[in-house]
């Protein structure tokens, strides 16, 4: 754990070096086309210092595919939910601002630092932004800031819905407009471009196997509609040109669609939450619809003052038979509760119950993941916000 | 009877003066901005609807706390996690603080679209009352 944080402070100063300088280069790019006095920069940042231990040891518990490493009974993990992101706000003007966040985390095979936004943004119209550079995909609900667990109530986001779209950014354009209309609050998000890849880890139960994921480009829609305690959301991502390979091999070649639709309601004391997802895999032949699902959670927590106790449920369906194991339904439930023990700082806990067919959130032997096992995932965890 | 009740009603201001100090506050507009309902006012400091420059008093003043008692309903790690929630999205920044009534008086009467809430006393015509949370 003390390597832990050693490492943690090192990084630090590697992200804030690396975040820097994107960002002078920004400042000076739109500092000379128009004269200003300094930005007004602002620097934050999140994280979460998690642990993770289960009932066995003939499964590795992951919180993504992403994780080449996960959680067991004998050996409880600091790596499947740590994480630490620093970002920078540069306001220039009342026009141009810009972001820039770095993040590191478990995924792809290591712990190193990811840039993960990096835009340049104009309010040009009243109502929109438009924005270049990189950007999170916005794919559902939580996908924007869905690694600060200090703004969630739950430990980590269902990974039955959140593991199926890994990529988290991409490099393009995007426009976010929000309107206005008596009590309700739309936002439109429209975005476009290319998907900066993802690796994902299986195991056969010695060896473990890499996938590289490769598309040709990427578009997403996004619809929110917000009133007083209630928010909906309507969600579309389209990958165009997907292959995902090992070995450098292509072992699917299609379109990858995902469509959601979720809906939050949140009064201050009761949180009730609830999202589902399509996925859609168009391909040419036998691969058409291989890696087809469906996904769903259903989440509510209550607030007592300081403490909120939450349960959630969800389930990952596979339609499809690209995925490995067996095909009947994985679910999921997880009880916990969230702390907030100070200002920036709140402590959680939670015990998950993970049941049912497509192992392929342990990194396990294929035969013991096919009996279906039942296992329970012990976590606990610390998010701070600065 | 009479007693009783009275003990009851002291019991229960003692168990809400534990949330919450009911300090009198006002939120305070440029004198040529138009009034705001409640339900605005929780909207505009909760992120949800983008509305000019926002200004708070220090996160850690009771102020503070009150304020987002009284017009959002939130306790502070609530409103902490929304902000959160805004600004690692990349969507906005949050208030800017300032340390007391006067410096958010004096940001607020120079900017046509800046809203801010003050304590009532500190009240002069240099701004508008936009909404008495009272």
């Amino acid at each position: 754990m003390f390597e832990y944080i050693a490492a943690v402070q090192e990084t630090m100063m590697k992200l804030q070096n690396a975040l820097f300088i994107p960002l002078t280069a920004i400042a000076f790019a739109v500092g000379s086309s128009h004269a200003m006095a300094a930005p007004d920069v602002r620097v934050s940042g999140f994280g979460t210092l998690g642990y993770v231990t289960t009932n066995t040891d003939d499964a590795e518990y992951r919180s993504s595919l992403r994780q080449h490493k996960g959680a067991t009974e004998s050996d409880g993990d600091w790596g499947v939910d740590s994480r630490l992101g620093l970002q920078a706000n540069a306001t220039f003007n009342d026009t141009f601002s810009a972001v820039a966040q770095g993040y590191i985390s478990r995924r792809d095979g290591d712990s190193s630092l990811d840039l993960e936004w990096l835009f340049l943004q104009a309010d040009v119209i009243d109502g929109t932004s438009l924005r270049a550079g990189r950007m999170l995909v916005p794919t559902f609900f939580l996908s924007d800031f869905r690694h600060v667990g200090y703004a969630q109530h739950w430990l980590r986001s269902p990974v039955e819905v959140y593991g199926n779209f890994l990529n988290t950014s991409f490099d393009g354009l995007q426009s976010v407009s929000r309107f206005s209309m008596g009590d309700y609050n739309a936002t439109v998000q429209l975005s476009g471009g290319q998907a900066t890849g993802n690796k994902k880890y299986f195991s056969d139960g010695f060896n473990v196997i890499e996938t590289d994921e490769d598309s040709d480009s990427i578009y997403s829609a996004n619809f929110s509609l917000q009133r007083g305690d209630w928010t909906g959301r309507l969600g579309y991502t389209h990958m165009r040109d997907v292959e995902i390979l090992s070995g450098g091999q292509p072992v699917f070649s299609g379109n990858d669609d995902f469509f959601s639709a979720g809906i939050q309601y949140d009064n201050g004391s009761l949180l009730a939450m609830s999202e589902h997802i399509w996925r859609r895999w168009d391909a040419s032949g036998v691969q058409d619809g291989a890696l087809d699902s469906e996904a769903f959670y259903l989440t509510a927590g209550y607030r007592f003052g300081n403490v909120m106790p939450y349960v959630t449920y969800s389930e990952f369906t596979p339609q499809g038979d690209g995925y490995l194991g067996s095909d009947d339904t994985r679910k999921t439930t997880a009880i916990g509760a969230r702390w907030d023990v100070a200002r920036n700082l709140a402590v959680k806990a939670q015990v998950e119950e993970v049941s049912g067919g497509v192992g392929d959130q342990f990194l396990a032997n294929w035969e013991h993941q096919l009996g279906q096992p039942t296992t329970q995932v012990y976590s606990i965890a610390l998010d701070f916000i600065f | 009877m009479k007693t009783s009740k009275a003990f009851i009603v002291a019991l229960l201001l003692c168990a809400f003066s534990s949330f919450a100090v009911a300090a009198d506050l006002v939120v305070i507009g440029h004198p040529s901005a138009s009034t705001l309902s409640k339900a605005q006012v929780a909207d505009i400091y909760l992120g949800k609807t983008s509305s000019g420059t926002l200004y708070d008093l220090p996160e850690n003043s009771a102020l503070y706390a009150s304020f987002y008692e009284q017009a959002t309903g939130r306790n502070v790690s609530q409103v902490k996690s929304t902000w959160a929630r805004i600004v690692f999205s990349g969507q906005a920044q949050a208030p800017t603080q300032l340390p007391d009534s006067s410096a958010v008086k004096r940001a607020v009467a120079e900017d046509p679209r800046a809203i801010g809430y003050i304590e009532k006393s500190a009240l002069d015509s240099s701004v508008k009352v936009l909404l008495d949370l009272n």
